[in-house]
């Protein structure tokens, strides 16, 4: 049995195959803002090209965000559709820890407006809940000696994206089981609230 | 002849939907989850907010329109989505959604526009009889659309600025009434006089529309009357807008009429619930077109809904129109013969 592991929540398009043991093919694309062109046709690819048919995958792990809010729910409408719909079983991650994998890490994403995603995981744990910070904020917490992972151009440095689709693979024992798929919705860390008319 | 059942999907703006219809025109399930309550809150759909619920609704909707029909995605012979026109964030749930049913099942993946949704919701109320002139006023549409035969579109006239459901609420918004601004106009006219002239807009070009000129008469006249100390009618006011807004819509029907040799006249879109306009389109078309059928469509089709996509899908899937698993929203989207029939394997 095999399992499809999707992130689209940042500029990659990323399909993970795995199955109990590895991660047997992954396509990561990197195509912001044609996720949701590409997304079926890719998954469709790696399945035939691995000669593997859908109903001989049993789960789905996707990531939730925080991310591009458009990204995050392509991922998200295809998980939805092939868990409710189709009946695999939905496992989440968060997507700054799936970019953490299982390094004692510091996640930086760009969330645009002089602001960045910020995740703080050790060996796939959150040591503090994802959050939005500033970017002059971030800047004070980088002295630390801990890996720094993501957009690290809007720090000076070179940007660095791990393995994502080893860090799928490592991070099982943190992927969460989705209950009711059909009530399962995107981590934004900006509520509707915020659309209010003043 | 089998039967040829498409289940579809719409989420081009604030509704999510999903139906199940039986040869283009039995509906076997028909869902729709409106956000209207909450982009009441906000005055307005919020695009932001509008994408956030369609994800929130999508795969239930899906559920329980399967459900209803009692059906299985395997029995379907096609799955039709909304490709566009409408908000590229809200289109994108739909259409993944769609894309996604398709490449899992195995099935045939029909485009629509979704104006072509709108004209073939009266095929649920009788056939379509060709050619026909058909009339589409909604929150983000005013056209006018001649088709010679199925599936074969032609634009003859547009609004060259506000749709005429815009206006309706531009105008709803001046007079401080809640959003939607159309129903509460429509209401509030029944209980005013038009005593309040507005100019009629005028349009050089011949089909065309245009009704931004409206709202700022309306604007310019209630100045006025605070300027002189008169104290304005709210209800008088929407009856006066109304009437304008709706003869010259009313005018440039009546010159496609006269132009075009059709056999049918429709009405198509959420304004279409309008009920002076239904008044309208009823009183002119036995006074003055006797011969011409006419189809105004039941208040329930006239708003977004899926069951119209899977009217239009069904004809597009016996045209053999197809999509492949790349295909995107587009927010605009022509209704035009040459992107609309394309093929794809
Ligand atoms: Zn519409």
């Amino acid at each position: 049995m095999y399992t499809i592991g999707i992130d689209t929540s940042h500029h990659f398009l990323l399909l993970v195959l795995m199955d109990e043991n590895k991660v047997v093919d992954y396509i990561q694309d990197e195509c912001p803002k044609l996720q949701s062109e590409y997304i079926i046709v890719e998954l469709d690819n790696l399945l035939k090209r691995n000669d593997i048919s859908l109903t001989t995958v049993k789960d789905i792990v996707v990531t939730i965000g925080p991310g591009s809010y458009t990204g995050v729910r392509i991922g998200l409408t295809v998980a939805k559709i092939l868990g409710s719909i189709v009946g695999k079983t939905v496992y989440t991650l968060s997507t700054l820890q799936l970019y953490a994998g299982v390094d004692n890490a510091l996640v930086l994403m760009d969330a645009r407006a002089n602001r960045c995603y910020v995740g703080r995981y050790s060996s796939g744990t959150a040591l503090v809940e994802d959050t939005v910070l500033t970017n002059d904020e971030i800047r004070k917490l980088l002295n630390e000696n801990i890996t720094l992972i993501g957009d690290l151009h809007l720090f000076d440095k070179k940007s660095y994206y791990p393995n994502l689709a080893q860090n799928f693979f490592l991070l099982k024992q943190k992927w969460q089981k989705v209950d009711n798929i059909d009530i399962l919705t995107p981590v934004y860390l900006k509520s509707s609230q915020e659309y209010l008319r003043k | 002849m089998k039967d040829i059942i498409i289940l579809a999907i719409e989420s081009s703006c604030d509704e999510t939907a999903c139906a199940i219809v039986k040869n283009g025109n039995e509906i076997l399930a028909n869902k729709v989850a409106s956000q209207i309550d909450v982009h009441t809150l906000y005055g307005g759909v919020v695009p932001e907010v509008a994408s956030r619920i369609h994800i929130e609704n999508i795969s239930i909707i899906i559920k329980e329109t399967l459900k209803e029909a009692n059906m299985t995605v395997e029995e379907v012979d096609g799955i039709a989505f909304t490709q566009g026109p409408g908000l590229i964030g809200s289109l994108h749930i739909g259409v993944l959604a769609a894309k996604t049913l398709a490449w899992a099942y195995n099935k045939p993946l029909i485009p629509v526009h979704h104006l072509t949704g709108h004209i073939y919701s009266n095929a649920f109320v009788k056939e379509l009889k060709f050619p026909l002139l058909a009339l589409i006023v909604s929150g983000g549409h005013t056209e006018l659309v001649l088709m010679k035969e199925d599936y074969d579109f032609q634009v003859i006239g547009e609004t060259l600025d506000d749709a005429i459901g815009e206006a309706y609420d531009k105008v709803g918004r001046v007079l401080n009434l809640p959003y939607p601004g159309g129903p509460k106009i429509d209401k509030l006219a029944k209980e005013g006089k038009p005593i309040y002239k507005l100019p009629l807009p005028k349009v050089d070009s011949f089909l065309d529309f245009s009704f931004s000129g409206l709202k700022s008469a309306v604007m310019q006249t209630i100045n006025r009357l605070k300027r002189n100390q008169q104290k304005l009618s709210i209800e008088d006011m929407c009856a006066s807008f109304q009437k304008t807004a709706l003869n010259a819509l009313w005018q440039k029907v009546q010159i496609a009429l006269d132009t075009y040799d059709v056999n049918q006249f429709i009405l198509a879109g959420g304004v279409a619930a309008n009920s002076e306009l239904r008044e309208l389109v009823k009183e002119k078309m036995k006074e003055k077109y006797p011969n011409i059928d006419y189809i105004i469509p039941p208040l329930k089709y006239c708003t977004d809904n899926a069951a119209m996509i899977a009217a239009s899908g069904y004809i597009a899937y016996k045209k053999g129109i197809r999509a492949n698993y790349d295909i995107g929203a587009k927010a605009s989207l022509d209704l035009d013969n040459k992107t609309l029939n394309k093929k794809e394997s």
